[in-house]
């Protein structure tokens, strides 16, 4: 009866394996398909061609939004920007409404502000939107891989969770997140140099990555070292007999 | 290593296969292995208990305390 209960969870065991790797796989094909989805859209919005059954088109993503309106007097596209820190005082922003004529717009007031774009600026926003395309889907891809093969090493180790492997795995994930919160720093930074010289913004640039990826950054770090302090006790009890 | 194990020359002194060890012993080869050729850290009474048992002898018969050179 036990071999048989014994036998029944080691196929339990296989089939939730491949169960977790074919919704992994699905997750990636989903994040696949969304990445090159918002990549067209962008595209669409930054085309001269009108778009067909759409007068509006908006993609927001990766703390950018790109926005394309086709009115009667033109076509406009701006960029907003939702993370920006910096916020200006009531007497700033009174002053600038003072000064603003009513047709031009007024940038950097509220904490997501909108950039027109025009010829020149195009260059930029295109880079900016590729870079954290690439960064969000390939870190969500990335992440969908390693839960892979923590899942396959832990069906081969017997289920056992504080192995080498394990915590080899731990440390590369620590490694991964930590230059995603710097690729997201380094952009972020790019962004307000950008903004602050085009548009007089007066952003600060002590910007900061994203608070998700820093706390997820935290959250392995401390699994790590917890880990690799476990490591050599489950090594000991191992080779007790 | 201070401690030696001596269940090799216990089993052939019983005349009496690793396997045919952990079957008596439920315990398994590779656990016994790790015994018979030093690598254990540490060996539990009721393991002890079982050899001593299986193989008819006294735990001093397994383990043996030589001094480091």
């Amino acid at each position: 009866m036990i071999e048989k209960i014994k036998d029944w969870m080691v196929w339990a065991e296989t089939y939730l394996l491949w169960g977790m790797i074919i919704v992994l796989v699905g997750l990636s094909v989903i994040f696949i398909w969304e990445g090159i989805n918002d990549f067209r859209t962008f595209n669409q919005i930054m085309q001269d061609e009108p778009i067909t059954g759409l007068d509006e088109s908006e993609i927001k993503k990766i703390n950018l939004s790109f926005t394309r309106i086709e009115t009667e007097s033109g076509r406009y596209r701006y960029a907003s920007v939702r993370n920006l820190v910096y916020h200006k005082s009531q007497d700033e922003i009174a002053a600038t409404l003072q000064q603003a004529d009513a047709d031009s717009p007024i940038a950097g007031i509220s904490s997501s502000p909108s950039f027109l774009i025009n010829e020149q600026h195009t260059d930029f926003w295109r880079t900016q939107f590729i870079l954290r395309l690439v960064l969000h889907y390939g870190g969500l891809i990335l992440l969908c891989i390693f839960f892979g093969i923590f899942g396959y090493l832990n069906l081969k180790q017997d289920n056992k969770l504080l192995t080498r492997e394990v915590e080899q795995l731990l440390g590369a994930s620590f490694f991964l997140a930590f230059m995603g919160w710097i690729g997201y720093y380094m952009l972020n930074r790019w962004t307000i140099r950008f903004l602050n010289s085009e548009f007089n913004l007066a952003e600060s640039t002590a910007a900061l990555g994203p608070n998700e990826i820093f706390f997820t950054m935290l959250g392995l770090m401390l699994a790590y070292s917890l880990i690799a302090k476990a490591v050599p006790v489950q090594e000991e009890q191992d080779l007790t007999v | 290593m201070a401690i030696i194990v001596n269940l090799d020359v216990m089993l052939a002194k019983r005349k009496m296969s690793l396997t045919e060890l952990s079957e008596k012993v439920d315990l398994t080869i590779s656990n016994l292995s790790i015994l018979k050729t030093g690598k254990a850290k540490a060996i539990r009474f009721s393991t002890l208990e079982a050899i001593c048992e299986a193989l008819d002898c006294q735990p001093g018969d397994i383990l043996e305390f030589r001094e480091d050179e």
